[in-house]
């Protein structure tokens, strides 16, 4: 029954407008939920030193539900229009845009081949999120903010080990939500 | 005078492309800085002020602070200047941070200023331009257009939040109400997202496969060979760096 419920597990595309439109909206939503959440670590200690905690697991857990939502190329619009509305607010938008993209193309891969039902399942997918996602914006920290390597190399640890837990658990519980109010159909 | 938003935005994206990518690739100081000029002088003598690049300059100076006291702290090139158990400074940050400052600089004006002088209609003529279908082009003026509709929903959910007595004022607010401030928008998001695809579909969208646009961008041979120039100048700048 569980299996059943689960949406089109080896499908990636969706391409309807309702997709593609709500891909868009959301976006928007992950931008906002990102500047907040930004504005909340910059007030932070942690944020002081560039280490984005709260930011870093409400973007993997965006980065991750609208995929699962949307499929793709839901997924990927909804993670670019957040990357390059960050034009705005973060001088690592270029870091962003492959960051968001590759995290979200993970995500579906691992929905294609599991039907995300179990904990597992999202423990893999918010792995890629977080690992890759992480090491490219500490290539970012790195070449763009000019920051030293193992500055970078420990934030980026950091970073995946509190997000890591926090977005599997966030993304878990929101997700069985919405199979269970019929929401994602 | 030149106006930056009677440009080709395929010029413009070339602009900005030119300015990001030499800026990631060149190591040189100077370089760097004449590059910040250019894109404050070419703001300047578009907009004849450099008013839309105020706050984003306030962001780039805290983050610019922040870069320079990681970099005192943590940066081990150059010579040690001074030593205090397990503080140690060395001479390299200043140069470090500087170009840090720099690149930050350009990489964040640059695409700013592409963001505000294009308007949204000319990037989606951009890309059908390259083959991409319109129902994915036309995302980019969607996304101009929900982008302050969506905030204005968040206000209104802030200010409806604050009246039942869970305000979002503090940053310890902020946390502990993060959710009943998102997850109502994502609601707001869904419905909003729903309405508007059953809007364009009902207007036929997406029923041809193509669409006309009321001005049409058009590529002049001088903005064609200032496309080429750039291209040129930044191989140069590659084979330059790599040499």
């Amino acid at each position: 029954m569980q299996n059943e419920q689960a949406i089109g597990k080896r499908s990636i595309f969706k391409t309807d407008t309702k997709s593609l439109i709500g891909a868009v909206v959301m976006g928007i939503v992950f931008v906002i939920a990102c500047q907040i959440t930004g504005q909340i670590d910059n007030m932070l200690p942690w944020g002081k030193m560039g280490m984005y905690l709260i930011n870093g697991t409400v973007w993997a857990f965006f980065t991750a539900i609208l995929t699962l939502l949307y499929k793709q190329p839901g997924g990927l619009i909804a993670a670019e229009v957040e990357a390059v509305i960050s034009v705005m607010y973060s001088p690592l938008w270029v870091a962003f845009i492959f960051a968001n993209g590759i995290a979200s193309i993970w995500v579906s891969f691992v929905a294609a081949r599991y039907d995300m039902t179990k904990w597992s399942h999202h423990i893999i997918a918010q792995a890629g999120v977080c690992v890759l996602g992480n090491i490219i914006v500490s290539i970012g920290l790195v070449f763009i903010l000019g920051l030293p390597v193992n500055v970078a190399a420990i934030e980026t640890v950091i970073l995946i080990a509190v997000t890591w837990p926090l977005a599997t658990i966030a993304t878990k519980k929101v997700y069985d939500a919405l199979l269970k109010s019929g929401m994602v159909k | 005078m030149f106006n930056f938003k009677e440009l080709d935005p395929r010029l413009k994206l070339t602009w900005c492309l030119f300015l990001v990518f030499t800026a990631l690739v060149s190591r040189s100081m100077i370089l760097n800085g004449v590059l910040l000029g250019l894109i404050l002088v070419s703001e300047l003598l578009s907009e004849k002020t450099l008013k839309s690049f105020k706050m984003l300059s306030i962001l780039l100076l805290i983050i610019g602070s922040q870069v320079l006291i990681i970099n005192l702290i943590f940066g081990r090139v150059g010579e040690l200047l001074y030593s205090w158990g397990m503080l140690q400074i060395y001479s390299g940050f200043i140069a470090t941070s500087i170009l840090a400052f720099l690149r930050i600089g350009i990489v964040s004006l640059s695409a700013y200023q592409f963001g505000v002088h294009t308007d949204p209609m000319d990037m989606a003529q951009m890309l059908i331009y390259w083959r991409i279908p319109y129902r994915y082009a036309m995302l980019v003026p969607m996304v101009a257009r929900f982008f302050p509709v969506m905030i204005g929903e968040y206000q209104s959910i802030c200010d409806s939040q604050s009246a039942r007595g869970v305000p979002c004022d503090t940053v310890v607010e902020k946390i502990r109400n993060l959710p009943a401030s998102i997850l109502p928008l994502m609601y707001r998001a869904m419905r909003i997202s729903n309405d508007a695809a059953l809007s364009v579909e009902l207007r036929g969208y997406g029923r041809h496969a193509s669409r006309n646009f009321q001005k049409k961008i058009n590529l002049r041979p001088l903005e064609g060979m200032t496309i080429v120039c750039l291209i040129i100048g930044f191989g140069g700048v590659l084979i330059k760096t790599i040499l």
